[in-house]
């Protein structure tokens, strides 16, 4: 479906993409992570056409994005990073606009207009100036942008950043009803959003891929790194020492300490379950716990996991 | 390139941008066939085109300024790299929006010419003639706006660099014939390879030659007199693709090395 080979992307002096390559099969929904800066828009950009890579080649369903873009580039929906609106405009002369410009057959544009705008459910704003929708809106108007034409491919740069948690999840539901007749590319610096909705993640930091695998087998790679988070009251040095003796645990570390309330962090092997005894340790000295959790992986640490994982291949 | 060149149309009327172009010509043509009717009992519709010509050095700047330096800044020019339809087309149908905006700016000025006909006026080929040298030189001067606000993303700049462009062209004559007589006081002083005076005069004069040979204003004055050549359409027309030519060669290498 989708090939991307080699690819090398210079700003100046600056390597921004470095011989990244991999391929994106039918019906899948890839995710790509990495922190702001590792290079996820750039290689956005090229395989969308929107810039030219220095060096390297992308198809699109066996179409070269340079040699033959019309074709290349008919098969591509794109939403980049800031969505590309034009605000004077109501959302219906604006997606009027976009089906002019992909070449819609004019039988098939109001009725793919009202297809879409039913799916990211934007009809009740149809007639409103773009540039009065709230961000949500926006950029699920940007969303019907990348849809409208019917690609096989839809790339969504950063689809829920700057929304509140009901739109992110709104549009993560979109995503997924969206993989059914798409291929869908989005990328991410939000590990959880590409963990709900992704077939495989391509992990990316300075320019390079560090890994390409499905999220079970990512997370499983974190395993050694698991942590808790926990808050009680009563004395630290105490607790702390208790803790450290108990089987299964590696190491405990104080994060805030207000009024004798404390708040630790422990890091734990993943292969022994130690909450029942953690419970019954701070139980059994009368420390009542207020808050017990399990804390999700950031994303450096995935890096860190990931990296240091692969140095130990090496050696 | 249509649905580009009918978005644009739309959005300058979207805007006041397209409303008050429109009002400034009419005011300004309206402002001087009433004077010259009250106060001299005649109009020339080929001056009162040649006066609202004057009026190109803001009017132009104003409406092709956001043409391309807009989309930069908010981000829809992605819009028109990744669509099917290629940049070239993008820049053809901007650039005809804008045209087609200038024409719309004329329509006051019609209104003049039926009253002059309804008043048994003449209106004959040296009217005509005004019209095409007027539309023929705002074409070139809107080619070389879209050229300035594909170079940035700040329409300020963008208007000014076109602004200074448009006084430049306009000053043609004058530079040429400023030039020629600072050259050729120069060289009588100095006169390193001792010419005679009348050489001397004579270079200076093909010096002012070959500058006023660029000016668009005063190949095209032969029209205002009714005489239509194609030599004159010719220059302009092929300025005209070299501009344009020259704004989608900034735009396609902005796809290699922008950041």
């Amino acid at each position: 479906m989708i090939e991307i080979s080699n690819l090398v992307k210079y700003y100046g002096d600056k390597k921004a993409v470095d011989h990244i390559s991999f391929t994106v099969e039918k019906g899948e929904i890839l995710g790509f992570l990495g922190p702001n800066g590792a290079g996820k828009t750039t290689t956005m950009n090229i395989l969308t056409g929107y810039l030219s890579a220095t060096s390297g080649k992308v198809t699109i369903n066996g179409h070269d994005i340079l040699e033959e873009p019309a074709l290349a580039k008919k098969a591509i929906g794109y939403l980049p990073e800031q969505p590309p609106l034009y605000l004077d405009m109501t959302v219906l002369e604006y997606l009027k606009f976009i089906s002019e410009l992909k070449g819609v057959p004019k039988a098939d544009r109001i009725r793919q207009m009202a297809e879409i705008m039913r799916l990211v459910r934007i009809a009740d704003v149809s007639d409103r100036v773009i540039h009065n929708l709230s961000k949500g809106y926006k950029q699920r108007v940007g969303i019907a942008q990348a849809m409208i034409g019917n690609p096989e491919v839809l790339v969504l740069d950063e689809p829920t950043v700057g929304l509140d948690p009901k739109q992110i999840i709104d549009i993560r539901n979109l995503i997924k009803t969206l993989s059914k007749n798409h291929t869908v590319i989005l990328s991410s610096h939000i590990l959880p959003e590409v963990q709900a909705v992704c077939d495989r993640v391509v992990i990316i930091s300075n320019g390079k891929i560090v890994a390409i695998d499905t999220p079970d087998a990512l997370s499983h790679k974190l395993a050694d790194t698991s942590k808790l988070a926990l808050t009680f009251e009563g004395p630290y040095k105490d607790a702390a020492s208790k803790i450290r003796t108990l089987p299964g645990v590696k190491g405990v570390a104080s994060i805030r300490e207000k009024d004798n309330i404390q708040s630790i962090e422990i890091t734990i092997d993943p292969k022994i379950d130690v909450r029942k005894s953690i419970f019954f340790t701070m139980a059994s000295h009368s420390w009542p716990i207020l808050e017990f959790k399990s804390l999700d992986p950031t994303l450096e640490e995935i890096f860190l996991s990931v990296t240091s994982s692969d140095e130990k291949k090496r050696r | 390139m249509l649905a580009i060149y009918k978005r644009e149309l739309a959005s300058y009327f979207r805007s006041p941008i397209g409303w008050v172009a429109m009002a400034l010509y009419a005011v300004l043509g309206g402002f001087y066939f009433s004077f010259s009717m009250s106060s001299q009992s005649a109009v020339n519709i080929s001056d009162e085109l040649g006066l609202i010509q004057l009026f190109f050095l803001i009017v132009i700047p104003l409406i092709t300024m956001r043409l391309f330096s807009e989309e930069k800044k908010n981000g829809t020019e992605v819009l028109l790299y990744t669509s099917t339809v290629p940049l070239y087309k993008a820049v053809l149908g901007k650039y005809l929006a804008a045209v087609s905006l200038l024409i719309l700016m004329l329509l006051s000025t019609f209104l003049h010419v039926i009253l002059v006909l309804s008043m048994g006026g003449l209106i004959n080929a040296s009217t005509l003639g005004s019209y095409i040298s007027f539309i023929l030189i705002g074409a070139l001067y809107i080619s070389i706006g879209v050229m300035a606000s594909a170079f940035t993303e700040n329409q300020i700049i963008a208007a000014v660099f076109s602004s200074a462009m448009i006084i430049f062209t306009m000053l043609l004559q004058v530079i040429a014939s400023s030039l020629q007589g600072i050259f050729v006081s120069i060289i009588s002083v100095f006169n390193p390879l001792s010419l005679s005076s009348e050489s001397i005069y004579k270079a200076g004069e093909n010096l002012a030659g070959a500058i006023n040979w660029m000016d668009p204003a005063s190949r095209t004055s032969s029209f205002s007199q009714g005489i239509l050549s194609l030599s004159p359409l010719l220059f302009c027309i092929s300025l005209i693709a070299l501009f344009l030519f020259l704004t989608y060669r900034i735009l396609e290498k902005r796809r290699w090395s922008q950041g």
